[in-house]
């Protein structure tokens, strides 16, 4: 078992569960979704699971000890004056930051050693290259364990919820344990809250008719996206971005629109199977994409595409650092001197550094990772700063930003822009990204196409036309959802005939379409990889 | 209890609608282009039902054993090779089943090296949905359907004239034969499974009436004696015949210098002739197959011959040549 999408999982391993759960009496199922937990993380990382159930005790210490401040510090201020009571509780954060501090610390150093001191130490070893010296350090190879970068991100938001007083420390070691490491999140988030999540967990409701429907219905909707695209394009996108050198621009721009197609499709597809597992288990998963490629921004785009981490950056680390006295004090000095409009801007500037520094860098350890992260970063600064300058153009030459067609510029523009960005992301080094986007504007062409080449590179053209009709499909449902429309409750309500002709379509076209069996190597989750 | 019910209708349509579309993508022929999968040794498809008395299954070993053709024009006996490249032995049953069902087999023979090839666990489970809903395994035919699928009638018309023996058996590499079969008392030993695998099949020969016999060709790369030993423990306990090529080929005379395609991995058209003629001996002694030599609806064998002698007709003739001047030295 590979992931979610192996047969073994989804026909073996999560019906037992299922039936298990349902079999248990209530109060016992929480500690089932627990040991499939643990079950399917030892399926999946072995030994590594130690690196799970490290990071949950000290989630758990740390959450408990934080607690116990916050209790001495209540029972302190009691009966003391109003005067006393401000100096006890500044001394008693002051404790409560030190040690969620040094806990949240100790989580994220387990990450960045594992993750990040290759990187690290291979580009001290270029710069000592660079003064001539002898001396190398020895570059270490970590195996990580499966969603490091997803559980690492949900525990220390727990420990930081219970610092600001959010959510109370749970008691119960397993209960966090299952809140951690629930086998439908671990692998690629989302990133959940505990405030929203945890009373599900353990609340245990029985699996009903509509739950399981509608559950199976979001997992084969993600089969639907990873079988008949997500696979299908990868043999492409590996010759594209490998031997970019032997392509001209035009098979450059496809490459990328495929690879940024590829990526929604397999995230996003994941995130079906995940929401509709968790639905089967009464546990109501927030949605980590939102029609993103009808953004009108980049902002806006990250408002809708891996929503759960745009948050967690928003609420952990943009707020806090904007926060901040010195912030403060740079947005009023800035004020001052550049304007209400632009002195802002400035301080959320830096506090949209560190976060585009660390959404780069929690992708990966490389600096075309980085460089991702500083091309949304000033894509959205240069937005802000020229905004005031676009509305008064807009003004001058009377655009209506309300008409469908401006609406349909900003998106089209928006994806553009975004595609770049993935083409570094994909990029095989910064160094390949620049060549391809260099070839992309200067040596573009429709050769490929017009010669037929472009179906001889894993793709054919039936593969093409799948792709397309593929895409106009999604286009559609995502302008319904678009509307505020729940789809699933739209279908459920027509009569059996059309509800259940729309559900063997969509079982049949994954069983005729899909990208399996001889002759094809199943990707494995992409975002599981960061 | 209502929504139940609906769940069982539900499957049982969505069953039923999947097979209907199966009989749309199963390959109409076992022409090359067609799609059926392992083109070799689906050409005895092509053959006229209940007229290959003698099937050899097994990996590549296989179809560098014993030569077809030979067995025709020397004794009229009609067999036929369906091994395909990395066959694996759940899938040599399968063969076994499905193939019994177009032609009455009185022998089957089954390549040892094929023996060590459980494949996955789930092997058998995929096999089984294969043949329940053959659009699990064609349904990348989406491509290139075409009206005639729709007949969903099948009329396999390509046939081999070699019979599924390899069409390019008549390179030479010499393998380096140190330490071949050196004699040991130790036992390598079969999976679990496969032996499992082997044991179903003997029973289903012997409920057929078929004689099962497990070979193993010469090879200096993929045998040794502990699996000899192993193999030969096994066949005793199961009472199944086990011919070792590897401990005859002194008596066949196997010169590993001539008679091996790739430096000992599989013998070569000098080598399956020695296996051939050795072959022809046993099943002549013991009855286990009848000439149809003079049957006039066998006449289609004697023109698949005459290609045969097309391609390897020279070699037969430089073996019956050194046979000759060694006789007459």
């Amino acid at each position: 078992m590979t992931s979610y999408w192996s047969l073994s999982f989804l026909f073996a391993f999560l019906p037992i569960v299922v039936i298990g759960y349902n079999i248990l009496p209530q109060k016992h199922r929480w500690k089932l979704l627990l040991l499939a937990s643990y079950a399917f993380f030892w399926m999946l990382s072995g030994k590594l699971i130690i690196y799970v159930i490290a990071a949950t005790a000290l989630t758990y210490i740390g959450g408990r000890v934080i607690e116990k401040i916050q209790e001495k510090r209540n029972a302190e201020i009691k009966n003391v004056e109003k005067e006393e009571k401000k100096k006890i509780k500044e001394k008693y954060l002051k404790k409560q930051r030190i040690f969620l501090t040094g806990f949240a610390l100790i989580l994220l150093g387990i990450l960045v050693v594992l993750k990040y001191s290759g990187f690290a130490l291979t580009n001290v070893n270029s710069l000592l290259e660079i003064f001539n010296l002898e001396f190398r350090f020895d570059i270490p190879k970590f195996l990580m364990p499966i969603g490091i970068s997803f559980y690492t991100l949900q525990a220390i938001s727990y420990l930081i919820d219970v610092y600001k007083e959010k959510i109370k420390a749970e008691r119960h070691f397993g209960k966090l344990a299952l809140f951690i490491s629930f086998f439908p999140i671990i692998m690629e988030g989302p990133i959940c809250r505990y405030s929203q999540t945890a009373e599900q967990l353990w609340k245990c409701e029985r699996t009903t008719y509509q739950r399981l429907t509608f559950g199976a219905q979001r997992i084969a909707f993600g089969l639907f996206k990873k079988y008949l695209v997500v696979d299908r394009t990868n043999g492409f996108i590996a010759e594209v971005f490998s031997n970019y050198a032997n392509y001209d621009g035009g098979m450059m721009a496809v490459g990328m629109f495929l690879y940024t197609l590829q990526l929604y499709m397999d995230f996003s597809g994941t995130m079906d199977v995940v929401i509709g597992i968790g639905e089967i288990f009464g546990v109501n998963i927030p949605e980590n994409f939102k029609q993103p490629f009808f953004s009108k921004s980049i902002s806006d785009f990250w408002t809708r595409w891996h929503i759960t981490l745009g948050t967690w950056f928003r609420d952990y680390i943009f707020y806090p650092v904007s926060l901040t006295n010195r912030c403060k004090k740079i947005t009023t000095a800035a004020r001052k001197k550049i304007g209400n409009y632009y002195g802002p801007v400035i301080a959320s500037a830096i506090a949209l550094f560190c976060v585009w520094i660390c959404n780069g860098l929690w992708h990966g350890s490389d600096w075309n990772y980085i460089f991702f992260g500083m091309y949304h970063f000033t894509l959205i600064i240069l937005a802000k700063l020229f905004d005031p300058l676009f509305k008064k153009i807009q003004g001058l030459l009377h655009i209506n930003v309300n008409n469908v067609v401006y609406k349909g510029f900003q998106i089209v523009r928006t994806t553009l822009l975004v595609c770049v960005g993935e083409l570094f992301f994909r990029a095989e080094g910064m160094q390949a990204g620049i060549e391809m986007f260099k070839k992309m504007i200067t040596e573009f062409s429709f050769n490929e196409l017009q010669t037929g080449k472009l179906f001889t590179h894993g793709l054919d053209a039936p593969d093409f036309v799948l792709i397309l009709a593929v895409i106009g499909i999604i286009f559609v449902i995502s302008l319904i959802k678009e509307k505020g429309i729940n789809i699933r409750e739209s279908i459920a309500k027509k009569n059996i005939v059309l509800r259940w002709t729309l559900y063997y379509a969509l079982i049949i076209a994954i069983i005729i379409f899909g990208t399996y069996g001889l002759g094809y190597v199943p990707l494995n989750p992409m975002y599981a990889n960061f | 209890m209502k929504n139940v019910i609906k769940t069982i209708v539900f499957f049982i349509i969505l069953f039923i609608l999947l097979v209907i579309i199966s009989r749309i993508f199963i390959p109409k022929n076992n022409t090359d282009d067609a799609g059926l999968d392992s083109y070799g040794r689906n050409q005895i498809l092509g053959e006229k039902d209940n007229t290959v008395d003698l099937m050899v299954l097994g990996n590549s070993e296989s179809f560098t054993s014993i030569i077809p053709m030979k067995l025709w024009e020397d004794c009229g006996y009609t067999s036929y090779i369906c091994g395909n490249p990395g066959q694996v032995l759940p899938d040599s049953m399968q063969i076994l089943y499905e193939l019994s069902q177009k032609q009455d087999f009185k022998v089957v023979v089954l390549e040892a090296n094929v023996i060590y090839e459980d494949g996955p666990l789930t092997l058998p489970a995929t096999r089984v949905l294969y043949h329940v809903l053959p659009i699990s395994k064609y349904h990348d035919r989406w491509k290139s359907l075409q009206i005639r699928d729709f007949d969903l009638k099948e009329e396999y018309t390509s046939t081999d004239p070699l019979k599924g023996y390899f069409h390019r058996a008549d390179g030479i590499k010499p393998a380096d034969a140190t330490g071949y079969m050196a004699y040991s008392d130790g036992i390598f030993d079969i999976s679990k499974r496969g032996k499992l695998y082997l044991k179903i099949m003997n029973e289903y020969c012997k409920a057929n009436d078929i004689k099962f016999i497990i070979m193993s060709v010469p090879s200096t790369v993929n045998w040794n004696y502990e699996k000899h030993n192993g193999m030969q423990k096994f066949c005793d306990e199961e009472g199944i015949e086990f011919i070792d090529f590897n401990m005859l080929t002194d008596k066949l005379e196997i010169d590993w210098n001539k008679d091996t395609l790739d430096g000992g991995d599989h013998m070569n058209i000098y080598g399956s002739i020695k296996l051939t003629d050795y072959f022809e001996e046993y099943l002549s002694e013991n009855n286990l197959l009848q000439s149809h030599k003079d049957d006039s609806s066998y006449s289609k064998w004697n023109e698949d011959l005459e290609d045969y002698k097309k391609i390897y007709g020279e070699k037969h003739r430089e073996k019956k040549m050194e046979k000759h001047k060694e006789n007459s030295v």
